[in-house]
């Protein structure tokens, strides 16, 4: 099976047989991910830039490994939001770097919706490393990755995600991810945090962490930010704990065998006490190793399809001639060279 | 053979064999009508009278008193980049419109006398539509101070708005409109609670919640209409709400209307057409505000123009340049053009499904935007102004930005097929854009004849 787009922008247009994929994938790059030299030579010869408007330490890393590890050219380009404000347009800066000849980027941004806005104008492949609060594809991915080792299948799974969904794109592309995969979703956080008409993604919405956890295989706790206090969201971070932070008295009614996730970066003492996010079924750090192996995959699966394509082969061939006829991916709606954005 | 534009020169003719679509009697009749001095000078049943004066064969097309368009925003001063009066008035003629009110929201905004005579000054020159100006409320638009309301009514503004801003200050908005009691103006509402639609880049709902983008509510739009609905009620002002597109809002105006307030309402194209669920591309020429909502909101838009809740088809024509619009989503400004598509989306959207017959569609865009402002248009009594459209209801065309006479391309119709085009349009007895009409011009090709004029400074 391949995957048939050139781009990575959201978990919401994947089907089930592109997630697996992803993750099958990953769990070869994780056995790379262990050996005494880890590095192979997929991508050598590609060029990887690393498009930063939002500052971001663990993701960017987490990139800047798995290429590395794929032998792959690297540049890391930061640029605030701010001089971007200044007058040059993302477009500009973009094209601006593919000039240079680049054949990928992996793109953080805080507007919702930049990467496909630059992934539809320009030729190269482009990677979301987050857009605004939209999405964040890679975490969804490494989320369910870390979720698929430690329960098996996902399906009939319940996973509760608590905090400030308003403003998490990791919620949203857990929450597609998951529902892709059948598993069941529970949302939980005070309602000024919570978006509205959420249940129409497939959720349910729990606002008692109590009630949301009985039975849960799995929680994802977000991180807060301390300007959802000064917005007038929340009363203040200490409200929010008192009714929100996951404690060890809310683990006891999980399933047998239920892990706690959460994205990072950690702020203990509001929304994580202390002693679960040191506790047994902590897997935050699990998460941290598999976020490579999963950039690894997507690395190496975009890379692939552009080798196929630009060796010629068109969409239709390339699909034809690797892709087993039970597990169809979604076909892209160019047909000629498949290396043209698609419309979204 | 000479082409209209010429056999035209004499003022007098006839334009026969044409569909004669009258909203005032809701009717449709073939025949002929006769222009005479920039004016309508009567009509015949069939061929006109063989009487010497020139006739223009309208080869079966439909003809209407040209529409009037009291929500567009021409940008000059200060944005000559987006739009000027002269470029507008050539997306006018091109669109059949052949009046429209111009938004105050200008750089400096549209705040005295002299500034509506600049504006006036500016469409005589372009002679190619007649523009009646908005003015300001509130001195720059700024929400504090009252602006010479009288001062800007005697140099010709049509109606008062701060549209783009809402007038926050209610009390403010109060003084108003007991202020413009005196000469019964008219003012107009952009409802919008700013505390609740802050920081919003589309409708809030599932589809933003889908999208990561932060919302508008309805509430923001309902409580203001609420709040200014109520405030005329009490100064006995003459309200008209602009771009009304929340189901709310249609209920506020019913109940409101049935007391006894002095109130009308507009509803655009594009909230006629599309809805939140277009917004999965993040196109930015989909974005304004306010925002295109949910289905069930379009439903009661509809059925506010079927009960006559509201009133009539505004664009709220907002040009912005590529370069303003090619952003991020979140980035861009809001506004969407509509000069050129409103006839089209208008009968597609109204006529072909059904749910209006011509007349009564065409009466949106013509008679009653004409009643709400008090001017003698949207008619095609004897007497009436020769300003006319004609137009092949059935002729589908894609919607391209890039070919719009518009200096701006933000379409949010981009791509779209509709049906209803215009063929020509006269001001004043005069053609002023004529397409693939006489005078075997090529296909698709466009003229516009501008027919400038002196702009008195004193009230027309």
């Amino acid at each position: 099976m391949i995957y048939g787009r050139k781009d990575l922008l959201d978990l919401e247009s994947l089907d089930a047989g592109e997630i697996t994929l992803f993750l099958d994938t990953a769990e070869r790059f994780r056995e790379i991910n262990e050996r005494e030299v880890k590095k192979v030579p997929t991508l050598r010869g590609f060029t990887v830039v690393n498009l930063f408007f939002e500052n971001s330490t663990r993701t960017r890393i987490s990139f800047e490994l798995a290429e590395k590890r794929l032998s792959a050219d690297i540049v890391n380009f930061s640029a605030s939001t701010s001089s971007v404000a200044k007058g040059e347009t993302l477009l500009d800066t973009a094209e601006n770097v593919l000039a240079m000849k680049v054949d990928m980027l992996v793109m953080r941004h805080g507007a919702s919706g930049a990467p496909h806005y630059l992934a539809r104008n320009i030729p190269a492949s482009v990677i979301n490393a987050g857009d605004g609060t939209h999405e964040h594809p890679t975490q969804g991915l490494l989320d369910l990755l870390t979720m698929r080792r430690h329960l098996g299948d996902l399906a009939g799974r319940r996973v509760v995600i608590v905090g400030d969904i308003l403003h998490s794109r990791v919620a949203r592309s857990n929450i597609h991810g998951l529902t892709k995969l059948g598993a069941e979703v529970v949302l939980c956080g005070p309602p000024s945090l919570m978006p509205v008409a959420v249940e129409r993604l497939g959720v349910r919405v729990e606002h008692e962490l109590g009630a949301a956890l009985a039975g849960a295989d799995a929680v994802n706790i977000l991180r807060i930010q301390r300007e959802r206090q000064d917005s007038g969201l929340l009363p203040s971070l200490r409200a929010y704990a008192r009714d929100w932070q996951v404690q060890p008295r809310h683990l006891e009614a999980m399933a047998p065998g239920g892990i706690v996730m959460h994205p990072g970066p950690m702020n203990r003492g509001v929304e994580i006490a202390q002693e679960v996010a040191n506790g047994p079924r902590a897997v935050i750090l699990d998460q941290v190793t598999n976020g490579v192996a999963v950039r690894m995959a997507v690395l190496y699966l975009l890379s692939a399809a552009r080798r196929r394509m630009s060796a010629g082969e068109t969409r239709e061939e390339a699909l034809a001639g690797e892709l087993p006829a039970a597990e169809p991916v979604r076909a892209a709606k160019n047909t000629d060279t498949g290396l043209r954005a698609e419309s979204a | 053979m000479l082409d209209w534009n010429d056999r035209c020169e004499t003022g007098r003719f006839w334009i026969a064999n044409a569909r004669l679509v009258d909203p005032a009697s809701e009717s449709v009749a073939e025949g002929a009508l006769r222009v005479d001095g920039g004016r309508i000078a009567g009509r015949a049943e069939g061929a006109p009278p063989d009487d010497g004066d020139a006739v223009l064969d309208a080869g079966g097309l439909c003809l209407a008193p040209g529409l009037v368009d009291m929500h567009v925003h021409l940008r000059e001063p200060g944005q000559e980049d987006r739009e000027t009066v002269a470029t507008g008035s050539r997306a006018a003629a091109r669109g059949g419109v052949t009046t429209m009110a111009c938004m105050p929201n200008t750089d400096p905004p549209v705040d005295s006398g002299a500034m509506v005579r600049f504006v006036r000054e500016k469409a005589a020159a372009a002679g190619l539509c007649r523009v009646l100006p908005v003015g300001a409320v509130t001195l720059g638009q700024a929400g504090s101070q009252l602006a010479d309301l009288g001062e800007m009514h005697e140099a010709g503004a049509v109606a008062f708005s701060d549209d783009g801003l809402p007038v926050a200050d209610a009390g403010l908005l109060r003084h108003a409109m007991e202020h413009g009691r005196t000469w019964d103006l008219l003012l107009i509402s952009h409802a919008e609670d700013r505390a609740l639609s802050q920081g919003g880049h589309m409708h809030e709902g599932a589809m933003a919640t889908r999208l990561g983008l932060k919302g508008i509510p309805r509430e923001s739009e309902d409580v203001a209409v609420d709040r200014d609905l109520r405030l005329a009620g009490m100064t006995g002002a003459r309200l008209h709400v602009a771009h009304v597109s929340s189901l709310g809002a249609v209920d506020i105006l019913r109940r409101a209307k049935a007391a006894g307030v002095r109130a009308t309402a507009e509803v655009t194209p594009h909230h006629l057409l599309l809805t939140d669920a277009d917004l999965a591309g993040y196109d930015p020429n989909r974005k304004m505000n306010p925002p295109l909502r949910e289905a069930a909101d379009q439903e009661a838009l509809i059925t506010g123009l079927l009960d006559g809740t509201l009133d009539c088809v505004a664009t709220d024509h907002a040009p912005h340049t590529e370069v303003d619009k090619g952003r991020e989503f979140a980035a861009a400004p809001f506004g969407v053009t509509g000069l050129e598509t409103a006839l089209a989306a208008v009968l597609t959207r109204l006529v072909a499904t059904g749910l209006m017959t011509l007349p009564r569609a065409l009466a949106l865009l013509t008679r009653r935007p004409a009643g709400i402002l008090g001017i003698e248009a949207g008619r095609l009594d004897e007497g009436a102004p020769a300003d006319l459209v004609l137009f092949d209801p059935d002729e589908r065309w894609t919607v391209r930005g890039a070919e719009s006479a518009s200096l701006s391309a933000n379409t949010a119709f981009e791509g779209m097929e509709l049906a209803g085009r215009v063929r020509a349009t006269f001001l004043g007895g005069r053609p002023v854009y004529l397409r693939e009409v006489a005078g075997g011009g090529a296909p698709d090709e466009e003229r516009w004849h501008p027919r400038p004029w002196r702009e008195e400074a004193a009230r027309a």
